[in-house]
C-alpha cells in the first residue's frame, strides 16, 4: 500500500494498484494509480482544494466526476503543452503529469483575489456593466477589459507552438451510439444484430457509464460483467468501431457529429496523435449520453468537501476513494441513497441522510435499505447551510416545516448533494430537436428532432437501470431498421470480405496510461451478437420532490446556482427585478451558464428560479440555445495536421527544385510557389529583378512559366465556343497560329486574357492567368453544359501536364536554334506561330510544344513539355543558353518587362471595374459577332468620356514611385482633393533608367504629355510625373517580329 | 536519407515522418501500411457521349473496351484500365504488363523519381531531377528506366492515332499522362491513412474493389482507385505531390508504415 495515498480505501475501484503513477499538483508531489483521473488521484491523497472561483475567488473542490465539472479547472503541463480549463475529472492520470490550479495568487490556499469575496457586496450581477461604463464609449471598456480578465484569471495559453500532433479521421456508419451506459451498450449490440455498422464512444476512459458502480444486476451477470462481456462481443466484430475516452462534441447538418478521442493526456508516445477529430457522418444517431446530477443552492454550497452524490459514489467505488470520512447526504430524489449505502459500505459514516421529501413519498427500495443498513434518514429536512473555510467542517439541517429556526448543526467533512437529474440532452438540441418539460423530472427531455437523432436512456429522462437497457435495444434496433438495415446476419462476411474489413473499421490503435501503445485487432469470427433484450430488475423509487434553493438565517451567505461562474440565487433574483426576464438575457447578464462547463450543473436551477421570480412554469421560460462544443476541445485538434507549412496546400512547379538550388525566393502566386528573382550572393532583390529584366532586353533570359492556367479543347465547334467567349474572332485562327484574345463577363468587365493556339483542325490550347486557371475552366464547363450542349466541344485543364518556360531575348533564337528539331527562323516560325518538335536534352529528346509568343516585348517562345520532363527541358535550355548569356528571371523581372510594354495583368489593371477599351484593348472588340458581355458594353457608364483608361507614368526629377498612389492635379488642394486615377503597376526600369509606372487616369489617352502629381499620403511621398502612352519600349513591336 | 532531413517537415503539430527512399517509418511496433510511389505510363483522358454508338464502337475498336464503366466503375483489358471519372469522362490507364521496371532496389535513384522531383529542397540534387527526367524519358539512354521507357514510347505512339480516330466520332482524347502522381497504398491499415483526409466511405460494402472516385485529399482533389480489399491507389495533382506525399506519410506513422521500391501501375 501507498502511504502518500492517504485517501485511498483498502481495496475496491477499477485501478491498477499495482501500477503507481507519480504526479505533481501545484509543486507538490503526489502518487496515484493507473486508472484514476486527476481528480480521483488528488481526492485519494486528500486534496480537495483544487481552485479558486472566477469572481469571488472563493476555494473551490472537485463537485463532479465527468464532464459536467464546474470546479476543478487546472492548468495543465506546462511550456508549450500547456492547457488552461482542463477538468481534473476528464485528465487520465499517466506517470509525470504537471497540473496546477488557477485563478488564485499567490497559491491556493492563500489568495489576494479572495478580497473580492469579502467585498462582494460591490459586486453584484452585472457589476462590470454598471461599473465599466463611465467614460462612455468603447475605448474605455477594451481598457478595462483587459484588467478584469487578468483579475478574474482563466489560466494561461502556451507561448510556444504546441509539439504534439493532433489527427483527423472521417468515419460513416449506419448507426452512432452516443454514450456506452446500459443504454448505448444495449443499442449499439441492438443494431449491430441487424447487421448495421455501428459505431460506439463514450467520453469516458471505460465503457459502462452508470454501470461502472452500479450494483445491479443484467441477465443474471453482475452489471460491470455484463460490461465487459457485451464490450468483448462488440469489439470482435469488424463492423464495430468502440471509440473509449472520446467525446460526441457537436451534432452538424446531415447527421455529421464531431468525436474528438482524447488518444494520450500528454504527446508523450511518438508518432501517436496526442487528439483526435473524427468527423462522424451516421445514417443514425442514438443519443444515449445519460443524465448529469444537479445541485441544490443552499448558503456555501460550494465549499471543498462538497460533491454531487453520484460522483462520491463514482469515487468509492470505481476509483477507491474514500472523499470524506463523515458524510451527510442532501437529496430530494431516491438515487442519492445508492451513494449513501455505497459509502456505508465503504466504511465512511453517514451522518444523515437529509430528504427534502415527506416520510409518505420515502417508500423506495433504496430508502428502505438505507434504513435497514442503520443510517439515520431525516425526512422533510433540508440542509440551509455549510460551514467551514477551506473545507466543510458541518452543515445546519433544518426541518422545511419549521424553517431555519428548528436548524441543528452535524458536523461532516463531506455533504454528498443530489437535486434531481438533468438528461444531457446538448446533443440533441443542437440537432435542432425540440425540448419538453418533464414534471416528473423536474427537467428539459427530448421531444422530437428534425435530423436522425433519438434519445434513449437516462438522456431520455429514463433513470431506472432496465427502461434504459429496454429503450436502448428498442433504439439501436430502430435506429438499424431506419438505416436500412433489415435482418440479422444478412450481410455476413464472406471469407473474401473478411480480410478486406480489418483495415477499413474496427481496430483501433490505444495508448495505456504509460504511453505504450498496444494496436487492439478487432480480427475475429463475425459472430452473432445476441438479439435478445437485455433485463435487469428494477427497483421500486419514491418520486423526485423539485428543491432549487434553501433559505439561510445569513442573509450574506452565498448560494451558488452556477459554480463555475459564480452566480448565486441573489443575481438570479437580482436581474429578474432589474428586468432580465428572458432566459437569454438573464443568461447574459448574469452569466449564468456562460462557463467552460455551459451551466451543465447549473441551468436548469437557474432557470426554475427565474420562473419562481416571474411566476410562470419551466416549459415557459424554456432553455437557451445549446451551442457545440459539449465540452471544450483543444484548438490544435481542429486544424489537424493543417498547420504550418501545411496549413494550405502548396503548389509546385516541375522545376521548383531547380529554382530552390539557386538561391530563388518565392512568392505565393495562389497556391503555387513561383520563383520571385534569383538573387546572387550579396545582392538585393532588387538589384536580381533589375539584372534579370536588363538581360532579357540585351541577351537572353528564361522564366518559369509552368503556372498559367492550360485547356486543351476538342471538337467541332471550338471556333464557336471561342467566338462567343471571346471578344475577337477565333473561325480565322489557322493551325500552327496562335491568338491573343480578352473574356468578358457577363456585365463586360474583362474577365481574363491570355492565347488560344490552334494545333490541329479541331484541336485548340487555351491559356489562362494563374489566378483564372480554375475559373475559366468552370466557366467553360457550365457553357458547355448548361447554355450551349449543342456545341460539340470537350475541354480538359492541362495545366498540370505541361510545363511551361519561356524563353525571352534578342538571343533567344540562337538558343532554340541549339536544341530544338524544327526550323526556328523568323520566315519559317514567325510571330505567333505555333509547332510541335523534340528537344535535346543530356538523356535522350523530349517531345514539346513551341509558341513564338511574348509578353516581354522581346523576341521570345514558349515551351511546353510534359510536366515529368519539366526539369530536364529546363535544364536543357540553360545549358545551351549559357555561352549566350542566358539568366533565369522571376516574376519581379516579368513584372518590370510588363509593365515597360503596358502588358495588362489580370487583377491589378484588369481590377473587376475596367472594359477592354479601357484597357486600351478596345479595337479587339469584333463587331460582327457576338460574346459574353457584349451587349452590356453598350451601357452609358461604359462608354462615358471620364472613363479610367489605361497610361503610362514617368517619374519626374529622378523621383522614386511611391507604393500605390493616387493621381492629382493638385497635390494641395483643399480636402477631399479630386483623384483623378490611381497607378496600379510600378517599378524602376532598367532599360529606361527612371521610375515608370501604369495607371488608370480619367479620360487618360487624351492627357499624354500632361504633368500630374502622384501622392501616396500614408506613406508622406508626393512625386510629379508625366502621362505617356502606356508602353515605354519599342511601341511598335519591331522586337516581336525579327 | 539525406534528402529526408533536409526537408522541413518537423513543423509542430505535424509527426516526424520519413522520407520517399525505401524503408520503415513511424512507429516502430507497427506495420499497417506500405506506401509506393506509381509509374504510369500513359493516362488519357477519353470524353463523350457513351450512349452514341459511333463513339461506343470507336472506343470498342480503338482501346478494345467492350464497355465504358458505369458509375464509380472500372473496366480494365490487358492493355488499360479505364476508369470512370464522370457522366462524359473517363481516365484510361496504361497498364505495364508486358514489361516492368527492373528491380531497383540498391540503386536508390529511381526511388526518387516521382516525389523527388518536387521536393523543394536545397539537398535536393540536380542528380536527382535529372533521374526523374531520365527514368521518364521517351528515348532515355538510361537502363535503369528502360522498362518504363518502352511502354511510354508504344503508348505515345498510338496517341496521335487514336485521338484522331476518337475525334472523328465526335470525342475527345486527351493525354494528361504527366498530370498526376500517384501512390499505392496496402495493408490493413491502407483505408485508415486514407480516411484521416478523405471523407468518402471506404468500407467494402460502401467502396467495393474495383470502384474509383474523385474526392479530397486533404484539401487537394485526389482520384482514388481500389485494387483489392486492402489496396488502393491515390491519384492527385502533380503540382501537390509533395504536400500530399508529406500528408500522406504524417497519417502513416501512427500505425507504422513502409516505404517500397517504385512498381508500375497494373
Amino acid at each position: 500500500m501507498n502511504k502518500e495515498q492517504t485517501h485511498r480505501l483498502g481495496q475496491g475501484g477499477a485501478i491498477d494498484r499495482r501500477r503507481v503513477l507519480r504526479f505533481t499538483y501545484d509543486s507538490v508531489a503526489y502518487q496515484g494509480h493507473a486508472g484514476d483521473t486527476l481528480a480521483s488521484a488528488l481526492l485519494a491523497n486528500g486534496v480537495h482544494l483544487i481552485g479558486r472561483s472566477f469572481k469571488y475567488h472563493r476555494p473551490r473542490g472537485v463537485l463532479g466526476a465527468g464532464a459536467e465539472e464546474p470546479n476543478a479547472l487546472v492548468q495543465l503541463e506546462r511550456g508549450a503543452r500547456t492547457e488552461p480549463n482542463e477538468r481534473a475529472t476528464q485528465i487520465m492520470l499517466v506517470d509525470g503529469l504537471v497540473a496546477n490550479s488557477q485563478n488564485c495568487w499567490p497559491s491556493v490556499r492563500l489568495d489576494i483575489g479572495a478580497l473580492n469575496d469579502t467585498f462582494s457586496a460591490l459586486f453584484p450581477a452585472g457589476f462590470y456593466y454598471k461599473t465599466f461604463m463611465w467614460p462612455p464609449g468603447p475605448r474605455w471598456w477594451l481598457r478595462y477589459e483587459h484588467l478584469i480578465r487578468k483579475a478574474a484569471g482563466m489560466g494561461r495559453t502556451a507561448d510556444a507552438p504546441d509539439p504534439d500532433h493532433y489527427a483527423h479521421r472521417y468515419a460513416h456508419c449506419d448507426v452512432l451510439v452516443i454514450g456506452a451506459g446500459p443504454a448505448g451498450l444495449a443499442a449499439a449490440r441492438a443494431a449491430l444484430a441487424q447487421g448495421a455498422r455501428v459505431m460506439l464512444c463514450d467520453e469516458s476512459a471505460s465503457f459502462g457509464g452508470s454501470l461502472c458502480t452500479s450494483d445491479g444486476a443484467i441477465d443474471g451477470a453482475a452489471a460491470r460483467d455484463w460490461v465487459a462481456r457485451v464490450q468483448r462481443e462488440l469489439a470482435a466484430h469488424p463492423d464495430a468501431t468502440l471509440l473509449e475516452h472520446t467525446t460526441a462534441f457537436g451534432y452538424y447538418d446531415d447527421n455529421l457529429v464531431g468525436l474528438l478521442q482524447r488518444v494520450q493526456t500528454a504527446g508523450t508516445a511518438p508518432f501517436v496523435p496526442r487528439q483526435r477529430l473524427w468527423k462522424v457522418r451516421a445514417r443514425r444517431v442514438v443519443l444515449a449520453s445519460g443524465a448529469i446530477e444537479r445541485s441544490i443552492a443552499y448558503a456555501n454550497n460550494d465549499l471543498p468537501g462538497t460533491l454531487l452524490a453520484d460522483a462520491a459514489r463514482i469515487y468509492v467505488e470505481r476509483y477507491g476513494v474514500r472523499p470524506g470520512s463523515r458524510a451527510v447526504v442532501f437529496t430530494n430524489n431516491d438515487s442519492a441513497y445508492a451513494s449513501a449505502l455505497a459509502l456505508h459500505r465503504a466504511g465512511i459514516a453517514v451522518a444523515a441522510v437529509v430528504d427534502a421529501r415527506p416520510e409518505a413519498d420515502l417508500h423506495g427500495a433504496l430508502v428502505a435499505r438505507t434504513r435497514e443498513a442503520g443510517l439515520p434518514v431525516l425526512a422533510a429536512s433540508v440542509v440551509t447551510k455549510a460551514h467551514g473555510r477551506l473545507h466543510v467542517r458541518g452543515v445546519d439541517v433544518a426541518l422545511l416545516s419549521r424553517g431555519v429556526q428548528s436548524s441543528r448543526h452535524i458536523a461532516c467533512d463531506l455533504v454528498c448533494v443530489s437535486g434531481g437529474w438533468n438528461p444531457a440532452v446538448h446533443l440533441f438540441s443542437q440537432a435542432r430537436g425540440k425540448l419538453r418539460f418533464d414534471a416528473n423530472l423536474a427537467a428539459f427531455v427530448p421531444d422530437v428532432s428534425p435530423l436522425a437523432i433519438v434519445a434513449a436512456g437516462a438522456a431520455n429522462g429514463r433513470l431506472g437501470l432496465d427502461e434504459a437497457l429496454a429503450e436502448g435495444h428498442a433504439a439501436g434496433s430502430a435506429a438499424a431498421l431506419q438505416a436500412g438495415c433489415a435482418a440479422p446476419t444478412a450481410r455476413a462476411m464472406t471469407a473474401d470480405g473478411a480480410d478486406g474489413a480489418v483495415g477499413a473499421v474496427g481496430a483501433e490503435s490505444t495508448v495505456t496510461a504509460d504511453g505504450a501503445v498496444s494496436a487492439v485487432s478487432a480480427v475475429s469470427t463475425a459472430g452473432a451478437v445476441g438479439a435478445e433484450v437485455p433485463h435487469a430488475q428494477s427497483l421500486r423509487c419514491g418520486p423526485l420532490q423539485p428543491l432549487w434553493e434553501v433559505a439561510s438565517r445569513d442573509r450574506s451567505a452565498k448560494r451558488f446556482v452556477d459554480l463555475q461562474n459564480d452566480v448565486t440565487v441573489n443575481d438570479i433574483a437580482l436581474a429578474s427585478r432589474e428586468g432580465y426576464q428572458s432566459v437569454e438575457h438573464l443568461k447574459r447578464y448574469t452569466t449564468l451558464g456562460m462557463g467552460t462547463d455551459q451551466g451543465k450543473t447549473s441551468n436548469v436551477v437557474g432557470l426554475a428560479l427565474l420562473a419562481a421570480q416571474l411566476g410562470r412554469s419551466m416549459a415557459e421560460v424554456g432553455t437557451t440555445t445549446f451551442r457545440p462544443p459539449y465540452t471544450p476541445i483543444s484548438l490544435g485538434a481542429l486544424p489537424g495536421h493543417a498547420v504550418g507549412a501545411y496549413i494550405e496546400p502548396t503548389r509546385r512547379t516541375a522545376m521548383h527544385a531547380w529554382h530552390a538550388e539557386r538561391g530563388a525566393r518565392f512568392v505565393n502566386a495562389g497556391l503555387w510557389k513561383r520563383p520571385h528573382s534569383y538573387p546572387q550572393p550579396g545582392e538585393s532583390e532588387f538589384d536580381a529583378a533589375n539584372r534579370e529584366a536588363l538581360n532579357v532586353r540585351t541577351q537572353v533570359g528564361l522564366v518559369d512559366v509552368s503556372t498559367l492556367g492550360k485547356i486543351e479543347l476538342q471538337g467541332r465547334d471550338v471556333a464557336e465556343l471561342l467566338n462567343r467567349m471571346y471578344i475577337n474572332r477565333w473561325d480565322t485562327l489557322q493551325i500552327g497560329r496562335c491568338r491573343y484574345g480578352v473574356m468578358l463577363r457577363d456585365d463586360g468587365i474583362v474577365l481574363d486574357d491570355g492565347t488560344t493556339s490552334r494545333l490541329g483542325d479541331t484541336h485548340y490550347l487555351m491559356t489562362t492567368t494563374t489566378v483564372n486557371a480554375v475559373r475559366v475552366m468552370q466557366q467553360i464547363e457550365l457553357l458547355l453544359q448548361r447554355d450551349w450542349p449543342e456545341l460539340q466541344v470537350h475541354a480538359t485543364s492541362v495545366t498540370e501536364q505541361w510545363a511551361a518556360a519561356a524563353l525571352s531575348g534578342p538571343n533567344a533564337r540562337a538558343v532554340l536554334e541549339k536544341i530544338v528539331d524544327i526550323d526556328v527562323a523568323n520566315a519559317a516560325f514567325p510571330f505567333l506561330a505555333v509547332a510541335a518538335c523534340q528537344l535535346r536534352c543530356e538523356s535522350g529528346t523530349i517531345p514539346a510544344r513551341l509558341f513564338r509568343m511574348s509578353y516581354s516585348g522581346e523576341n521570345a517562345y514558349e515551351i511546353h513539355v510534359p510536366a515529368d520532363q519539366g526539369s530536364g527541358m529546363w535544364e536543357a535550355v540553360m545549358a545551351a543558353g549559357e555561352p549566350l548569356g542566358i539568366m533565369p528571371y522571376g516574376t519581379e523581372a516579368m513584372g518590370t518587362l510588363r509593365i515597360e510594354k503596358g502588358h495588362v495583368v489580370v487583377g491589378a489593371e484588369a481590377d473587376g471595374r475596367t472594359t477592354a477599351d479601357d484597357l486600351g484593348l478596345g479595337k479587339l472588340v469584333n463587331a460582327a459577332k457576338w460574346c459574353i458581355g457584349k451587349p452590356l458594353l453598350e451601357r452609358p457608364a461604359l462608354t462615358a468620356p471620364d472613363r479610367w483608361q489605361l497610361v503610362g507614368l514617368s517619374a519626374l526629377d529622378g523621383a522614386e514611385m511611391p507604393r500605390a498612389a493616387k493621381l492629382v492635379a493638385d497635390p494641395d488642394a483643399a480636402l477631399p482633393n479630386p483623384m483623378l486615377g490611381h497607378v496600379t503597376a510600378w517599378c524602376f526600369s532598367p532599360n529606361l533608367k527612371r521610375w515608370i509606372a501604369l495607371a488608370l487616369l480619367a479620360n487618360g489617352r487624351a492627357r499624354h504629355g500632361e504633368t500630374l502629381w502622384a501622392v501616396s499620403p500614408l506613406a508622406k511621398v508626393r512625386i510629379k510625373v508625366r502621362v505617356e502612352p502606356a508602353c515605354f519600349i519599342d511601341p511598335e513591336g519591331a522586337r516581336l517580329r525579327v | 536519407m539525406s534528402e529526408s532531413q533536409s526537408m522541413d517537415t518537423s513543423a509542430p503539430g505535424f509527426p516526424a515522418i520519413g522520407a520517399s527512399v525505401p524503408g520503415r517509418y513511424g512507429l516502430t511496433t507497427g506495420n499497417g501500411v506500405t506506401l509506393q510511389d506509381l509509374h504510369v505510363a500513359a493516362a488519357w483522358n477519353l470524353q463523350g457521349d457513351g450512349s452514341d454508338m459511333d463513339f461506343a464502337e470507336q472506343v470498342r475498336r480503338v482501346f478494345r473496351v467492350q464497355r465504358l464503366p458505369d458509375v464509380h466503375g472500372i473496366q480494365s483489358t490487358d492493355r488499360w484500365s479505364v476508369l470512370w471519372l464522370g457522366p462524359t469522362s473517363w481516365l484510361l490507364m496504361f497498364r505495364m504488363s508486358e514489361v516492368t521496371l527492373p528491380d531497383s532496389s540498391g540503386t536508390g535513384d529511381a526511388s526518387e523519381s516521382q516525389v523527388g522531383a518536387v521536393v523543394p529542397s536545397a539537398a535536393q540534387s540536380s542528380k536527382a531531377a535529372r533521374t526523374e527526367a531520365a527514368s521518364a524519358g521517351v528515348t532515355s539512354s538510361d537502363p535503369a528506366s528502360r522498362g518504363k521507357t518502352v511502354s511510354r514510347a508504344h503508348a505515345v505512339r498510338d496517341f496521335a492515332a487514336s485521338r484522331d480516330a476518337i475525334n472523328a466520332a465526335g470525342g475527345a482524347l486527351f493525354d494528361v499522362s504527366a498530370s498526376r502522381i500517384g501512390w499505392k497504398l496496402a495493408g490493413p491499415r491502407a483505408a485508415t491513412v486514407l480516411n484521416s483526409s478523405c471523407p468518402l466511405d471506404l468500407h467494402e460494402r460502401a467502396f467495393p474493389v474495383g470502384s474509383c472516385a474523385q474526392s479530397l485529399f486533404g484539401h487537394v482533389a485526389a482520384l482514388l482507385y481500389r485494387q483489392g480489399s486492402a489496396e488502393f491507389s491515390i491519384f492527385v495533382a502533380r503540382s501537390l505531390a509533395f504536400d500530399v506525399w508529406q500528408t500522406l506519410c504524417a497519417a502513416s506513422a501512427e500505425h507504422g508504415y513502409e516505404v517500397l521500391a517504385p512498381v508500375p501501375f497494373r
